[in-house]
C-alpha cells in the first residue's frame, strides 16, 4: 500500500482520498501481490472514517488532559496558595487571642500618693547635725546653699534604703529640682534606666531668701 | 449536562465546604479578638485598699499625730491600737482583714482588724483581693519624733 493510506491522520490527506474514492481501489488491483482489503472505496472510506475518529479521539483526549492538567495545576497552586494565607491569618488570630489581654486601666495617682506621703514624712524628719537637731528639711537647704550634699546623701540614703522594695518596686531616685525654673540642682540615682517610671512623689519647698523653691521628687524604680 | 461541567461543579462544592466554614472561624475569631480589646476593666479595689491604708496615716481618727493640726505621716503611738483601727475602716460589717505592723527603734507593735481574714495567704490568688505597703513614718512617743517603718496588709474580699 502507499504511504498515503498511513497518513490518515491528517484530515487534509482524508479529504483528497474521498473526493477520489476509486483510486485506492485501482492502486489494490494494480499491485497484485497484497491483499485486497477494501473491495470498494465506499468500505474503505467507513473503515478509515472511523479509524481516524477514534485517533483524533484519542489525540483530544491526551491533549485536552494535557491542557487541562496544566490549568489544574495552576488552579491547585492558586488554592492552595490562598488557602495557606487563610490558615496562616487563622494562625495569627489564634495566636492573638490567646495573648491578647483585656484593656486594664491602672490609677497610678494612688501610688503617687504614697510617694508623696513617703517624702513628707522624710522631709519632718529629725536629724542630729552638730550636736544640734534639725529636719530633713533644714539639711536640704543648708546643702543647697553651701553646694555641699555629702551629709544630705547619706541621711537620706539611711532613711529609704530600708524602704524599698515596696509595691513591686525594686528601687528609689531622688530628684531636687528648682522651680520654676526647672534646673536639676542635685539627684541620688540609684537605678540610671527606669523600667517603668512611676509619676514621681512631689513636695514643694520654698527656699528662703529667693525668689524659688525646691521640688524634691522620689521616684519609684519599678 | 457534561462530565466536565460535573467535574466544575463539583470541585466548586468542595471548595464551599472547605472556605465557607474557614470563612465563619475567621469571623469568629476576629470578633472575639476585637472584643477582647473592647472590654476595658477599671480596678478601683487596689485603689480602695491604697486609700483605706493611706487613710491610717492621713487621718486622726486613725494613727496621725495631731496637736493644733495633723501631723500626716507622723503616728502617735498611743493611737496604735487594734480597736481603733477598727473603728477607723469601719471594718466590722465588711469582709476586709487588715495587719498593721509598726518598727521602730528596735522595737515592734502589731494592731490587726478582723484576725480570722489575716494569716489567709490562699485567698490572695485573685486580683485586687491582697495588698501590701510599706511606709516610711515617724513614730511620737513621749513628745520625742523616731523613725519607723509600716508594713499594712489588706484582705478585701467583698
Amino acid at each position: 500500500m502507499s504511504n498515503n493510506l498511513f497518513s490518515f491522520g491528517k484530515r487534509k490527506n482524508f479529504v483528497s482520498i474521498k473526493e477520489k474514492p476509486d483510486v485506492v481501489s485501482i492502486k489494490e488491483k494494480q499491485n497484485g501481490k497484497n491483499f485486497v482489503v477494501f473491495t470498494s472505496g465506499g468500505q474503505m472510506l467507513k473503515s478509515m472514517t472511523f479509524n481516524i475518529s477514534i485517533k483524533e479521539k484519542h489525540n483530544d483526549f491526551y491533549s485536552i488532559k494535557k491542557i487541562l492538567g496544566r490549568s489544574g495545576l495552576g488552579d491547585a497552586l492558586l488554592y492552595v496558595w490562598a488557602l495557606g494565607l487563610l490558615f496562616i491569618y487563622i494562625f495569627v488570630l489564634i495566636v492573638m487571642t490567646f495573648f491578647a489581654n483585656s484593656q486594664q486601666e491602672q490609677l497610678i495617682l494612688s501610688r503617687m500618693e504614697q510617694s508623696r506621703l513617703n517624702v513628707l514624712t522624710y522631709l519632718q524628719t529629725p536629724v542630729m547635725l552638730d550636736g544640734a537637731e534639725v529636719s530633713m528639711q533644714e539639711l536640704l537647704m543648708g546643702a543647697y546653699f553651701s553646694g555641699d550634699f555629702q551629709e544630705f546623701d547619706s541621711r537620706t540614703r539611711e532613711i529609704f534604703q530600708p524602704l524599698y522594695p515596696r509595691d513591686g518596686c525594686l528601687t528609689w531616685n531622688l530628684y531636687i529640682v528648682s522651680r520654676p525654673d526647672g534646673n536639676e540642682v542635685h539627684r541620688i540615682q540609684n537605678y540610671r534606666r527606669n523600667i517603668f517610671q512611676a509619676e514621681a512623689g512631689k513636695v514643694l519647698i520654698p527656699a528662703v531668701y529667693e525668689d524659688r523653691s525646691l521640688e524634691v521628687q522620689l521616684e519609684d524604680v519599678c | 449536562m457534561g462530565s466536565e461541567d460535573v467535574f466544575e461543579m463539583s470541585k466548586q462544592m468542595v471548595l464551599l465546604a472547605i472556605v465557607i466554614p474557614v470563612i465563619f472561624l475567621a469571623l469568629i475569631l476576629v470578633v472575639a479578638l476585637f472584643s477582647r480589646y473592647a472590654d476595658a476593666q477599671l480596678s478601683i479595689r487596689d485603689l480602695q485598699q491604697r486609700f483605706l491604708m493611706g487613710r491610717l496615716l492621713y487621718s486622726e481618727d486613725c494613727f496621725a499625730f495631731a496637736d493644733s493640726v495633723v501631723h500626716v505621716g507622723v503616728i502617735d503611738l498611743r493611737k496604735f491600737s487594734s480597736e481603733r483601727m477598727g473603728k477607723c475602716v469601719q471594718a466590722e460589717e465588711r469582709l476586709l482583714g487588715m495587719k498593721a505592723s509598726l518598727q521602730y527603734g528596735g522595737q515592734q507593735k502589731t494592731a490587726v482588724v478582723n484576725e480570722l481574714m489575716m494569716n489567709r495567704e490562699f485567698l490572695c490568688e485573685g486580683e485586687g483581693i491582697c495588698s501590701r505597703q510599706r511606709f516610711y513614718v515617724l513614730v511620737e512617743d513621749g513628745g520625742k519624733k523616731h523613725r519607723g517603718y509600716l508594713d499594712v496588709e489588706v484582705i478585701q474580699l467583698e
